[in-house]
């Protein structure tokens, strides 16, 4: 019933930009969801007879389609009658779909039959109070229950939680290992500081180049050196390490 | 006449060929005949891949397709192929990347054609040969190789920084690669003077040499997949190389690193990858949620889709160290989609970028008003990157996180929150650059895809869609040889006494 009652609470929202478009009078417009409603309504005694026949679960998935297909009719409709056309059938389906979850409350709480509907039809029944009955009504709710007002009227601030919480907070997270860990750990101090250190070494180490070679055949002869020490003093000093 | 035909070397060695004659016979004046030779080649190719797949016979666990002769008598080296559940995606997918890689350049490349294309063949024939090699040192020779065409594509026909980015990609990799080279010699000598990878497998080693190997083949494969933190050089190549480069190094290339580990890693080394086991697992978690949140702050589109092949990349090594059935071939089936994912979320970008030249998101806007059949496609890309139902990136995303959540509830908690993450960076990233009004003149001048831009995507979209729909055939492939992988890993190879 959620998913396709967008027919009747969406509607309206509509209408103005359908105006705003074709410039047809808005009389005209709204005869579409007059359609709807007829077609929603007094289709629902058939519509019983097809539960009684082939069982809630078939007609609720039929209904289910013939809105969508309205709603797809209604998407691509550029005349008065593409529009007529969709609501019709979105009425039928939307009947359907209403009708059968009624009934079906109803047959589930056979021992409570009249608040089950009730609860189920209430919803209508306050809508039509409401806006109708006593347009004055939810003004005055509001300014009594400014509160609860704002809690509902604000989704239970969960959008807003989610923005400020989720949404920035996983920016601010990302910036933080992007900027922190990425740029500045891996890859200025690990990566690029690595490099830097090769660098630093080779400038200090091309300082002892001089240029000369008796520089670097005196460097030669320490290595020699170097290296026969080690390799004569070497079973000594694993005999001493032993 | 399947069996025994060499279709494997057919596949090497076709793309090679004609990227060898391309470099050799192709002119810069005549552009259009090397882009048609180039995209035979690739279809030729791509269809001599063909007969591996269909007559790769899925009960068997060993290798098929095999091809062994004398390569370098005196070192008892091998030409030495082969194609099992592990590989055996991997050589058409590759071909078939190689035909998108040849489309996607088709007009954003006007200089040195011959060239490029070149590369471009090359690095499909060699790339296959890392696939298919059962030899130690032939898969280090085709492993190596692969990075100089992709230098060079980077290098060349890079963006403006792309001398940084080559360089970076180049040195990372093979710093990594030479530490692999030393456990390659190490093997050669303990088996008595042999390259055979398999015989290398069955050999007993001490779990010290075990581990000193793993973490060898770790340093190479790690930088490739790239898992964190040895992956900064993925963003960078990737934003410097071209649509095609980009498209390649996400689809194909980086799978390159996480075969190793299918290969190498887990059975030669099963008692050092129990041991560190819980450490390539916390790397895979870092790599899977930071990057997830660095990608979701990213503002260059490359730089993000990046980020998120390096998170989805943190799945597969997740995949494989949870040691079971259905994480390992989830792990599996992640990189073939990622293959087709990623090479689509690259090439989207490299169609709009061919008309802007700019990948900043900020410069977008409202692209759908002028791109309709674009945005429709890059729509379902965008879906199956965060691993939406019925898209390819579901099938491993979800084998794996079930895996995980028997392995250990909290890793697959932590392995679930790159569904939200993915969907995060993703989906925001499309609806900034693709819904709304139009940000700007530039964009209100923007044309739809042409022909071959629908072609090459159309062909990504139906692969993403067919392996989502009906994943069986892909993963029935891998079954038997994961079960015999998965058994190597849980028997020791601990010698007597070690």
């Amino acid at each position: 019933m959620v998913m396709i009652a967008n027919y009747q609470y969406g509607w309206t929202f509509f209408v103005p930009d359908i105006q705003k478009t074709f410039g047809w009078d808005r009389a005209s417009i709204q005869w579409a969801f007059t359609l709807f409603v007829l077609f929603e309504t007094w289709l629902v005694p058939v519509e019983g007879w097809f539960v009684d026949k082939y069982g809630p679960r078939l007609v609720v998935l039929v209904g289910g389609i013939l809105c969508a297909i309205g709603w797809a009719i209604n998407a691509q409709a550029t005349t008065l009658n593409g529009y007529y056309l969709g609501m019709i059938i979105a009425g039928i389906g939307a009947g359907g779909v209403y009708g059968t979850c009624v009934g079906n409350a109803l047959k589930w709480f056979p021992d409570k039959r009249g608040l089950a509907a009730g609860i189920t039809a209430a919803g209508f029944g306050a809508a039509w109070f409401l806006y109708l009955g006593r347009p004055d009504l939810p003004e005055l709710i509001k300014q009594r229950f400014g509160g609860l007002y704002a809690l509902l009227d604000n989704k239970y601030y969960l959008d807003r939680i989610n923005e400020l919480v989720f949404g920035a907070g996983a920016r601010l997270i990302g910036t933080a290992f992007w900027r922190g860990g990425d740029m500045a750990l891996i890859d200025g101090a690990a990566v690029n500081g690595s490099a830097r250190l090769v660098g630093w070494v080779a400038l200090l180490v091309r300082r002892a180049q001089t240029g000369f070679i008796y520089h670097y055949a005196f460097a030669m002869l320490l290595g020699v050196g170097v290296a026969l020490f080690v390799f004569l003093t070497w079973p000594y000093v694993v005999a001493a390490a032993h | 006449m399947i069996a025994t035909y060499p279709w494997l070397s057919a596949a090497i060695w076709i793309p090679i060929v004609f990227g060898l004659f391309l470099l050799s016979a192709g002119r810069d004046r005549s552009p259009g005949v090397v882009r048609a030779v180039a995209l035979v080649a690739s279809l030729i190719g791509m269809l001599v891949t063909l007969p591996i797949v269909t007559g790769f016979d899925v009960g068997r666990t060993g290798p098929q397709f095999e091809e062994k002769i004398t390569w370098i008598d005196s070192l008892n080296a091998n030409y030495h192929l082969g194609v099992d559940g592990l590989s055996i995606w991997f050589v058409p997918l590759t071909a078939f990347i190689t035909v998108i890689a040849v489309l996607a350049g088709w007009k954003a490349i006007g200089e040195r054609v011959a060239q490029y294309y070149a590369s471009f063949l090359i690095l499909s024939g060699l790339l296959i040969g890392v696939f298919s090699a059962l030899d130690g040192l032939l898969f280090y020779v085709f492993f190596e190789a692969t990075l100089i065409p992709m230098y060079i594509i980077i290098g060349v026909w890079g963006g403006p920084n792309r001398v940084y980015a080559a360089i970076k990609f180049f040195l990372y990799t093979l710093l990594g690669s030479l530490l692999f080279l030393v456990s390659l010699v190490f093997l050669y000598q303990a088996s008595g003077g042999s390259f055979d990878i398999f015989a290398w497998q069955r050999m007993p080693l001490g779990l010290s040499a075990q581990v000193l190997l793993f973490l060898a083949f770790f340093a190479a494969f790690a930088v490739k997949v790239p898992m964190w933190p040895v992956h900064t050089w993925l963003p960078d190549a990737h934003v410097e190389a071209p649509t095609a480069g980009s498209v390649v190094l996400a689809a194909i290339m980086l799978k390159l690193g996480a075969y190793g580990f299918l290969r190498f890693s887990l059975p030669i080394a099963p008692d050092a990858a129990h041991h560190l086991a819980g450490f390539v697992i916390a790397l895979s978690l870092i790599a899977v949620v930071y990057i997830g949140f660095v990608a979701l702050v990213q503002t260059d589109m490359k730089k993000l889709v990046a980020y998120s092949s390096i998170a989805h990349m943190g799945f597969v090594t997740l995949g494989f160290f949870i040691f079971s059935p259905i994480g390992m071939e989830g792990a599996i089936a992640q990189m073939v989609s990622h293959g087709f994912v990623s090479g689509a979320m690259f090439l989207c970008i490299g169609v709009m970028y061919d008309r802007t030249h700019s990948r900043n998101i900020a410069d977008y806007g409202g692209v759908v008003n002028t791109m309709p059949r674009f945005a429709s496609l890059m729509m379902l890309f965008a879906m199956a990157n965060c691993g939406l139902p019925a898209t390819s990136g579901f099938v491993g995303e979800f084998m794996v996180i079930l895996g995980a959540v028997k392995y250990n509830f909290w890793i697959g908690l932590a392995a679930g929150s790159t569904l939200v993450l993915g969907a995060a960076y993703s989906l925001w990233m499309y609806k900034r650059v693709i819904f709304g009004q139009v940000a700007n003149p530039t964009v209100a001048k923007l044309t739809d895809a042409d022909p071959r831009e629908l072609l090459a995507m159309g062909l990504l979209a139906a692969a993403v869609l067919a392996m989502g729909l009906y994943p069986r055939p892909l993963t029935d492939a891998m079954h038997a040889s994961v079960g015999q992988l998965l058994q190597q890993v849980s028997h020791s190879k601990l010698a007597p006494g070690l």
